[in-house]
């Protein structure tokens, strides 16, 4: 099980270089059955990763690029009148595939935005009447420029929510762009090669053996104070829910578990802090390193 | 500011309160040692104004040595008391200029519990009672901003609250509590101060200093016999020099003449004196324990009054059989050749005269004929025949001039006659009926002896100034600048102003009660009180009291046990915050994988060790696996080892 987790994240860091902790947590965010968020300029890789994603984990993969004039049909699919028949045909959209890369949400309409998300807490679909489930697994990456580019639709508080994980993967350092200057990563054409290592039955069992990892009492009650310090300290406008104390726990397993260990500790809640509350305090993507260790500096661990 | 800054400026507070409280106690430690511990005070400021360096452990101990030979030198072994406690000043300043950590400054904080106190010994009336409650909230306001960092402001508040919750049990434990005398008791502190003093000699003096401490307070019972002059008789001076006027060796003799009870019983409650000698009106005996009555009919203690007492009075009568030889001789002593005037005056009248009360006729005359006059401020007369010149020049004086005078004559006409010195009169309270005599109210005068009726007593300052017997000094019209000229800065000195003396009233009341009811709350008043609250069931209460209290604290103990153990630590956890606090930081609030950073970091012969014992405690803590029995052996063995090698 661990060698799974292991043999992922190893083949997409052929892919992506130097990002390995990025990687690992859009692997805990498929582990927890959640989606992704990845919050970029254009040209670090978002792309890459999540089509890399969807290929070794065996997935079936569809690509949306958001633009503003993008209507909800056009992600959900439309009924169309099939003559030989004299009926209604539902022509399914591309939202019903494994995995779906939303490319840079934040430029659709909101109208758009909501219809792609009520989607994605449902995992269904509504037309006309009849109600269409989505695959399962049913994964959406989405990628999101900065919010200062122009022409963005911001994503509400609400919706943001929705978003189990938020990464961004950031600049690579020196030695990994030297070996992307030189190619010696897999070329975006060799992508279909990646070794398929997991099965449907494969992730089913994984995602259950998240579940199954020993969450003690001490650092469940680290994560309360850390969601209470949010929530009481002033500090914060947009406070943790419990929904985001959810996430917090199944993340903190999920991590634990592809560090090969079957119980948590205090740094696998740290390590996926700041991915899993992020976007839920409202706080940008450059700040947000500052922000996760004062509050790490103000909760002391609890052992 | 940085969190040294402010615990500096914690100790800096505590170092001023003992420079204040070593200024107010100046009477009794004396000018070195206050001194002293001023400087003391500037060189804190000078650390904490950064103006110099904070000293090293030799300065420290060079101080500390410095300390000690000051107060050895200046204060001495003769008095013990005020040697102990200016040791204990000046240790408890040294020891903030010293502190740099918040447990130093703890324990200087804790010491102060006991120091502040300290100040009881020297005065115990109602307004040091004040200053030292406002010294201990503003103690417990600093350790409650040391431990917990809580703003000053709350910080008081919640100080003073914590007192308050601690005064009705303080109450109860004064009222139900058995009294038990003391096992052992501190020697009073010495009183250095103004009033009475076991030798007089008046002329010396010119300027009579005088102060409005109070002396003693009295409630008088409301009859006839009790009506002013109040002459309170403390000491009698028999034996005359010449120059001086001094107490005989039989002041402390106990009185061996036969007696009758005259009058009805009073209360005197004195003020803590440093001296044996006690107030009251006429003779008198006394029927509290420890007091004693001597030949000359006052009362005097075996030990100096360290503590304010009160006492009972019985005014009694001496049925003796007069003045026997030796006694008639020390009476009527004079040295040969002095004051030749008044020694011709004093022969002439007794020329003149057939008894003593006609020669007394004739002083009166001699004194109210050549316009002699009352006052504070008399020019010094330091002549051999001083009288003389105080009859025939000068002719101004206070009390001793004229008692004196008195004295020397009716001795130069073969007449007994001794000094005796005590107060005069006492400010009369309407509300709650009692009497306070000040130190200025202290008055000598004369007594002679008549053959076959006794002494009798004299005040020939009554023949120059009448208005003196009516009342307290302080009330005395005529002389009302000079008296406050004399007083200095109290608030006595404003009692022209109606508020300021009305306030002054209130203390003095205040401080009244005070005295009665808790100074001098003893076994007696206690079964009294209890009495009246519980009626007869009162004399099983004390009792009763400590057993509850022992309950109390049986089971005080059990539930704090309980709560311990609910409280208590896993030993792993227990074992990982010791080795956290082998380095710096609070390593105990973060992850166990970044302690373990850091500790390697700092101890990396250890690290071996470290990483084990970080496996061991992080499976005992998170995993769901317990550890084995020898796996936890193995984990207490391995922490005690890394702390033992990392203390080396």
């Amino acid at each position: 099980m661990n060698k799974t987790t292991q043999d992922i994240i190893s083949q997409l860091s052929e892919l992506i270089l130097g990002k390995e902790e990025q990687i690992r947590l859009a692997v805990v965010c498929l582990l927890c059955k959640g989606h992704l968020l990845i919050e970029d300029l254009p040209g670090m890789g978002k792309t890459t990763l999540s089509h890399g994603l969807a290929n070794v984990l065996g997935l079936s993969y569809q690509r949306v690029q958001f633009t503003s004039d993008l209507l909800p049909a056009d992600i959900t699919g439309s009924s169309v009148f099939n003559t030989s028949q004299q009926s209604f045909d539902f022509h399914p959209g591309p939202i019903f595939s494994q995995v779906l890369l939303a490319d840079e949400i934040n430029r659709a309409s909101p109208k758009t935005q909501s219809a792609l998300l009520e989607a994605m807490e449902e995992r269904q679909v509504t037309m006309d009447g009849k109600t269409h489930p989505l695959p399962e697994p049913f994964f959406v990456i989405a990628t999101q420029n900065p919010l200062h580019q122009s022409g963005t639709h911001p994503l509400p508080e609400s919706q943001l929510d929705r978003f189990f994980l938020r990464i961004s993967l950031g600049y690579p350092d020196e030695h990994a762009e030297k070996s992307l200057i030189l190619g010696n990563n897999l070329q975006r054409q060799s992508l279909n090669e990646l070794t398929c290592v997991l099965d449907l039955n494969a992730l089913a069992t994984l995602q259950q053996a998240v579940l199954d990892v020993n969450l003690s009492d001490s650092v469940v009650q680290y994560i309360i104070n850390l969601v209470n310090f949010t929530r009481y300290s002033g500090q914060f406008s947009d406070p943790l829910s419990p929904r985001a104390s959810i996430a917090l726990g199944l993340a903190t397993r999920a991590y634990a578990l592809t560090q090969s260990r079957d119980y948590a500790l205090p740094d696998d809640v740290q390590a996926v802090f700041a991915a899993v509350a992020g976007h839920r305090l409202n706080i940008s993507a450059n700040e947000l390193n500052d922000v996760v260790k004062g509050i790490f500096d103000n909760v002391a661990v609890v052992l | 500011m940085t969190s040294d800054k402010l615990l500096g400026g914690q100790t800096l507070l505590t170092t001023l309160l003992y420079g204040l409280v070593s200024l107010l106690l100046f009477n009794s430690f004396g000018l070195v040692f206050t001194c002293a511990m001023l400087l003391i005070v500037l060189f804190k400021l000078a650390i904490y104004r950064s103006l110099v360096q904070g000293p090293s452990e030799k300065l420290v101990n060079l101080l500390a040595l410095t300390v000690i030979l000051v107060v050895f030198v200046a204060i001495g072994f003769s008095n013990l008391v005020e040697m102990f406690v200016s040791l204990l000043l000046g240790a408890c300043a040294l020891k903030t200029i010293q502190a740099k950590t918040k447990k130093q400054a703890m324990s200087v904080q804790l010491l102060n519990f006991f120091v502040y106190p300290c100040f009881f010994i020297f005065s115990q009336n109602v307004l040091s009672l004040l200053f030292v409650l406002v010294l201990l909230v503003v103690n417990l306001a600093q350790m409650l901003w040391i431990e917990h960092g809580i703003a000053l402001r709350s910080a008081m508040r919640q100080a003073s609250r914590h007192l308050l919750l601690a005064l009705p049990l303080a109450a109860i434990m004064v009222v139900l509590l058995p009294k038990v005398s003391p096992f052992w008791q501190l020697p009073g502190a010495n009183k250095t101060q103004t009033g009475l003093s076991e030798d007089i000699d008046p002329f010396e003096i010119s300027e009579l200093s005088r102060s409005d401490e109070l002396v003693f307070r009295a409630i008088l019972p409301d009859n006839a016999q009790m009506k002013p002059p109040f002459y309170w008789r403390t000491l009698v001076h028999d034996n005359y020099d010449g120059t001086r006027w001094r107490v005989s060796a039989h002041h402390d003799l106990p009185l061996q003449a036969p007696y009758r009870a005259v009058g009805e019983n009073y209360t005197v409650i004195a003020r803590a004196s440093g001296k044996t000698w006690l107030y009251s009106l006429g003779q008198a005996k006394s029927s509290t324990r420890g007091v004693n009555t001597n030949q000359f009919g006052t009362l005097f203690m075996q030990k100096r009054l360290s503590s304010s007492m009160e006492y009972q009075v019985t005014p009694i009568h001496t049925i003796g059989p007069g003045l026997v030889n030796w006694q008639y001789q020390l009476n009527t002593a004079l040295p040969d050749s002095i004051n030749p005037l008044a020694t011709a005056l004093a022969t002439q009248w007794d020329a003149k005269t057939n008894n003593t009360a006609e020669f007394i006729q004739q002083m009166k005359l001699y004194f109210v004929q050549n316009s002699f006059h009352y006052s504070l401020k008399p020019p010094v007369i330091s002549d051999r025949n001083s009288i003389d010149r105080f009859l025939t020049e000068t002719r101004e004086g206070f009390c001793g001039h004229y008692a004196a005078s008195a004295a020397f004559m009716l001795r130069a006409a073969g007449i007994p006659a001794r000094l005796v010195s005590g107060y005069l009169g006492g400010e009369y309270n309407a509300e709650r009926g009692y009497y306070s005599v000040y130190q200025y109210d202290a008055h000598a005068w004369v007594e002679y002896y008549v053959p076959q009726q006794g002494w009798y007593r004299l005040d020939p300052t009554a023949w120059v100034a009448p208005d003196r017997l009516s009342g307290s000094l302080s009330e005395l019209t005529a002389l009302e600048d000079e008296f406050k000229d004399n007083l200095g800065l109290s608030l006595m000195s404003y009692s022209n102003l109606a508020l300021v003396n009305w306030v002054r009233l209130q203390i003095e009341q205040l401080d009244y009660q005070w005295t009665r009811w808790v100074l001098n709350f003893d076994q007696q008043k206690q079964s009294r009180l209890l009495r009246d609250l519980f009626g007869h069931y009162h004399k099983l209460l004390p009792g009763l009291s400590v057993f509850l209290l022992l309950i109390a604290i049986f089971v005080a103990r059990f539930w704090y046990l309980q709560r311990k153990q609910v409280v208590r630590l896993p030993e792993a956890v227990r074992l990982h915050h010791a080795i956290c606090r082998l380095a710096e930081g609070e390593l105990h609030k973060i992850t166990p994988a970044q302690a373990l950073q850091v500790l390697q970091s700092q101890y990396p012969n250890l690290s071996q060790e470290l990483a084990e014992f970080n496996q061991y405690f992080v499976k005992s803590r998170f995993s769901q696996a317990q550890l084995t029995k020898s796996e936890a052996t193995r984990m207490k063995a391995l922490g005690r080892l890394i702390i033992k090698k990392a203390k080396k």
